[in-house]
């Protein structure tokens, strides 16, 4: 390529990258900025006078805590239970040979295509027959029933070579031990992906547990912030400051992982 | 090697022969998840039909009443459900081929060999699709304030009008719209690098060496090749702009003057705020043809276009 037309195209995408991350760099400048200096018009681009305070005032004004707490255990939750269930199915599907396997596998493909917002309304009522409304259980139990981990487990499960189970079996290992000391050591690649998809996905949700949970010592992140700036709209520092709190973690998630990221949507496709 | 791959297929003709038709243990495997997914998606799918024919106030007490079509007829005869149904389609129609072409042009840009610096821009435009939507939609709010907002500041600066982006029904929608591409076009240009990436070199430098220029080898080879990438990207793209609630819930609330509200928005205020079942389960339906329908109709363009 041309010195010249590289430069070019370099320069075009700083200029698209500067326009990409201004957005959080807005979130985070705003949330350092004074009540004094956020007033004022035009906006400044560099707090005159930085400060940390917003940060602990706002997450002392809401029970943040409690709120990062609740997303944390239902991410954990839903993330254990997923890789449990799609490994299990993922093998089931992928090594054993059995009367209706095909049907119930197309049954969980096509319910990966469902949206929740579809099956909001049954859900609910379902899960106030169970008592579980304003329970973390309400939100984590809908979280578990995708077929999307079951199809990345198979295909994955699908690739590996048959030898070392059939090893593993004439020697005389039943099922669950085949399962659990030869198949899943090898998951590694496909398990970080169904984890890491897994909980971005949780830690974002806002419509279903929006619906579900009712009390603010239940609320996870999402419902306790679009909820707390409706109360503070006027402090504007607080909001970008909680703003950037819930982010935290996904962007240390993302920095850490970010290869497996971008392979693992390729791959799949998914959100 | 062959000799390798016949071992290979002998274990495995060994392996099923070993699993007797009648053994329960594949069941014991996949069962928890089907279960799970038999409890909470596929009999709230049945149910969300039944309950879409039936009368229930949840609020009022009592019990769902049959009341056969009479959720679908109110539902076509409110107003605004007609408009909820109007800015769905505006918001897909415009932030879905925005995002889709923005990613386009991040991931043909980023395909060039330009060296390392490659991976930091990738990183960059991935970004905003890993914050949380909520957190996105507060950070454009604030940013499209009308008073002191940025955006405003940014407009004055060159002399541009500055909109009341919230008081304003087209303005607030072209909000939503911003906050969603900016969300969703890093998310678009992955899909797509992955489709350039299959694009095998020697197409490319077949055509260079017929002499066609860049432009030409990007309509001539490039685009026609992505078609079925395009697809894919189309059919997730509509599937989640249909979907379309947390920006607007938090960012408009549906208004001003329900300029932004959206089906999913109509059905959670029917369903949750009023506790009418009934209608908000004929919403869900209508939404369930309309996604149905139109991933059917995208499928169908696309089985023609790809054997092209």
């Amino acid at each position: 390529m041309p010195r010249a037309q590289r430069t070019l195209l370099l320069l075009a995408l700083g200029i698209a990258s500067v326009v990409m991350l201004f957005p959080l760099y807005w979130m985070v400048v705003s949330a350092l900025k004074t009540k004094r200096e956020l007033a004022r018009i035009p906006p400044t681009i560099w707090p005159t006078d930085p400060t940390w305070s917003n940060f602990p005032d706002a997450w002392n004004t809401a029970p943040f805590w409690r709120y990062t707490f609740n997303s944390a255990v239902i991410a954990l939750a839903t993330v254990a239970g997923v890789l449990v269930l799609s490994t299990l199915a993922g093998y089931g599907f992928a090594r054993f040979r059995f009367r209706g396997r095909r049907a119930l596998f197309a049954c969980a493909l096509v319910t990966m295509m469902i949206p929740g917002q579809i099956t909001a309304i049954p859900l609910y009522l379902q899960m106030r027959d169970l008592h579980l409304l304003d329970h973390p259980a309400a939100v984590v139990l809908p979280a578990l029933s995708g077929g999307f981990g079951t199809f990345l487990m198979r295909q994955y499960i699908s690739s590996l070579p048959g030898e070392l189970m059939e090893a593993a079996r004439i020697d005389g290992a039943n099922e669950l031990r085949v399962f659990v000391q030869i198949v899943v050591p090898q998951l590694g690649p496909a398990v970080a992906s169904l984890l890491i998809f897994t909980f971005m996905s949780s830690w974002d949700a806002f419509f279903w547990p929006l619906i579900v949970l009712s009390t603010s010592d239940h609320y996870t992140l999402p419902v306790g912030i679009a909820l707390f700036t409706g109360e503070y709209s006027s402090n504007e520092s607080f909001v970008m400051a909680a703003s950037a709190i819930a982010s935290i973690p996904v962007l240390i998630v993302f920095a850490l992982a970010q290869r497996r990221f971008v392979e693992g949507i390729a791959l799949t496709g998914l959100k | 090697m062959q000799q390798a791959s016949t071992a290979g297929t002998a274990v495995q003709r060994l392996t099923w022969r070993r699993m007797r038709p009648k053994t329960v243990i594949p069941y014991l495997f996949v069962g928890p998840q089907l279960l799970l997914i038999l409890i909470f998606v596929v009999r709230p799918l049945f149910e969300v039909a039944r309950l879409s024919f039936h009368r229930w106030i949840l609020s009022l007490g009592g019990n769902a009443t049959y009341a056969g079509l009479q959720n679908y007829r109110e539902l076509l005869q409110d107003e605004l459900f007609r408009k909820a149904l109007t800015n769905t389609a505006i918001y897909v129609l415009v932030s879905v081929p925005a995002s889709i072409l923005v990613g386009f042009l991040f991931a043909l840009t980023l395909n060039q060999p330009l060296g390392r610096a490659t991976v930091f821009f990738r990183s960059a435009f991935y970004v905003p699709v890993v914050v949380p939507s909520v957190v996105v939609a507060l950070i454009w709010q604030f940013m499209l304030n009308a008073r002191g907002g940025i955006v405003n500041a940014g407009l004055a600066r060159v002399g541009l009008p500055e909109p009341d982006w919230f008081t304003n029904p087209h303005y607030a929608m072209l909000g939503v719209i911003l906050a969603s591409v900016w969300q969703q076009a890093g998310f678009m240009m992955v899909l797509y690098l992955a489709g350039l990436q299959g694009i095998p070199r020697v197409f490319h430098e077949a055509a260079a060496v017929d002499g066609a220029n860049g432009l030409q080898r990007l309509i001539g080879i490039t685009i026609p090749l992505l078609t079925p990438t395009t697809l894919f990207v189309c059919v997730v793209g509509v599937i989640n702009g249909f979907k379309v609630f947390d920006q607007v819930y938090v960012m408009t609330g549906g208004g001003p003057a329900n300029g932004t509200t959206t089906i999913v928005q109509y059905l959670f205020t029917q369903a949750f705020e009023f506790f009418d079942v009934g209608r908000g389960a004929a919403a869900a339906m209508v939404l369930l043809g309309i996604l149905g329908l139109l991933t059917a109709v995208l499928m169908l363009i696309g089985g023609k276009e790809v054997e092209y």
